[in-house]
């Protein structure tokens, strides 16, 4: 075995080609089985990939070396997500207010429920600090981890459990609470479970997958302009270390 | 193409400069993303090619997420302790704070028009 790991480890397209080949097949499985939300191909092809570096005995770091190329677009494919949001500026100006009151009020919700919840049964301020910005649209997410020192990797596996919970469970949940207000419920998916909720949304109608990419987009705007901001408050207060 | 890749690259660069300038803890690309779309609204139109680009690149954002992704396999010990902890957040916070969000929501939309709501699409 070692002998495959040392030779994999001397060729950066081997990585690659894990990351591609992986994320090609989940993202057809995802397909095949009519884009069922547990099967989120982001999500899938993580297990799939750590399971194939375990196996052949690739360390983090050096997969991590080979796989920066593709790590590296996430910057300038954030900045694009200005796109969709300028597309639909119309939308945005028409419906600014109960938009924005839902974003901030509802965005700082879902940071605050889930940390406090957490941090009552216990969690280090790694995993508090990691859970922040699980509601927010992964890409935004891993640089909010980021720059409020959580760990980028943790952020990224809470994001996408989040937006898997939120997948499966929308529609029980808007049932119990007798919502059928498609953007309404559009809204709540895409403030609390961002890209893969939207997936969903997109499923219940065009209009509540409308609601919740721009609420997607908005929120994860608002987070990634208040919370790091909120984070260093608490620090010069030392609440947090 | 290269048009539209520029524009993003020079965003990007942009707004870490200014957050590094401001010394703001705003992470660079989201504050790039934000000029771009102010940039965008005084314009008042997007060049073709940086829509084509942009929404190419978005089709693929979902795979630029797994590289950092994987990085979840140091942390399984971390996981393992406070896993508690952590399904219950992700779990029960998900949960409600969809119904509160979608409660609130809705009182206020009652509030304000709400046949608004129903023209779009």
């Amino acid at each position: 075995m070692t002998n495959i790991s040392d030779w994999v480890q001397a060729n950066a397209a081997v990585s690659l080609f894990i990351t591609l080949s992986c994320y090609y097949l989940c993202l057809s499985l995802y397909k095949r089985f009519n884009h069922l939300a547990i099967l989120q191909p982001v999500m899938v092809s993580i297990i799939v990939i750590i399971s194939v570096l375990t196996f052949i005995e690739i360390p983090y770091q050096t997969y991590f070396q080979h796989n920066y190329p593709i790590h590296f677009l996430l910057g300038p494919a954030t900045v694009a997500l200005a796109i969709p949001l300028y597309k639909n500026k119309d939308r945005i100006k028409e419906l600014a207010i109960p938009l924005c009151l839902a974003v901030i009020i509802g965005g700082s919700m879902a940071v605050f429920i889930s940390i406090l919840i957490a941090w009552g049964l216990g969690a280090s301020n790694e995993v508090l600090l990691s859970l922040a910005p699980k509601s927010v649209t992964t890409p935004i997410a891993l640089s909010i981890s980021d720059s409020i020192g959580a760990i980028p990797s943790l952020t990224a596996a809470f994001v996408l459990i989040t937006g898997v919970v939120g997948a499966v469970f929308a529609e029980p949940l808007f049932r119990l609470i007798g919502e059928e207000d498609d953007g309404i419920k559009g809204m709540a998916i895409g403030i609390t479970a961002h890209g893969v909720g939207t997936a969903k949304a997109l499923e219940i109608s065009p209009q509540c997958g409308a609601f919740s990419a721009l609420s997607m987009g908005l929120t994860g705007a608002y987070t990634a302009l208040v919370l790091p901001y909120a984070i260093a408050i608490l620090r010069s207060q030392n609440i947090l270390p | 193409m290269l048009l539209g890749i520029s524009i993003l690259f020079f965003f990007y660069i942009l707004g870490e400069f200014v957050v590094h300038f401001l010394a703001s803890p705003i992470p660079g690309s989201v504050a790039g993303m934000l000029l771009l779309f102010t940039f965008l609204l005084f314009w008042g139109k997007a060049p073709k090619g940086l829509i084509t680009t942009s929404e190419n690149l978005l089709l693929y954002l979902p795979l630029l997420l797994v590289p950092a992704g994987v990085g979840v396999m140091q942390y399984f010990e971390l996981l393992k302790e406070e896993a508690i902890a952590i399904i219950c957040a992700l779990l029960i916070g998900t949960s409600l704070s969809m119904i509160l969000i979608a409660l609130f929501t809705r009182s206020f939309f009652k509030l304000k028009k709400p046949s608004r709501v129903e023209n779009n699409d």
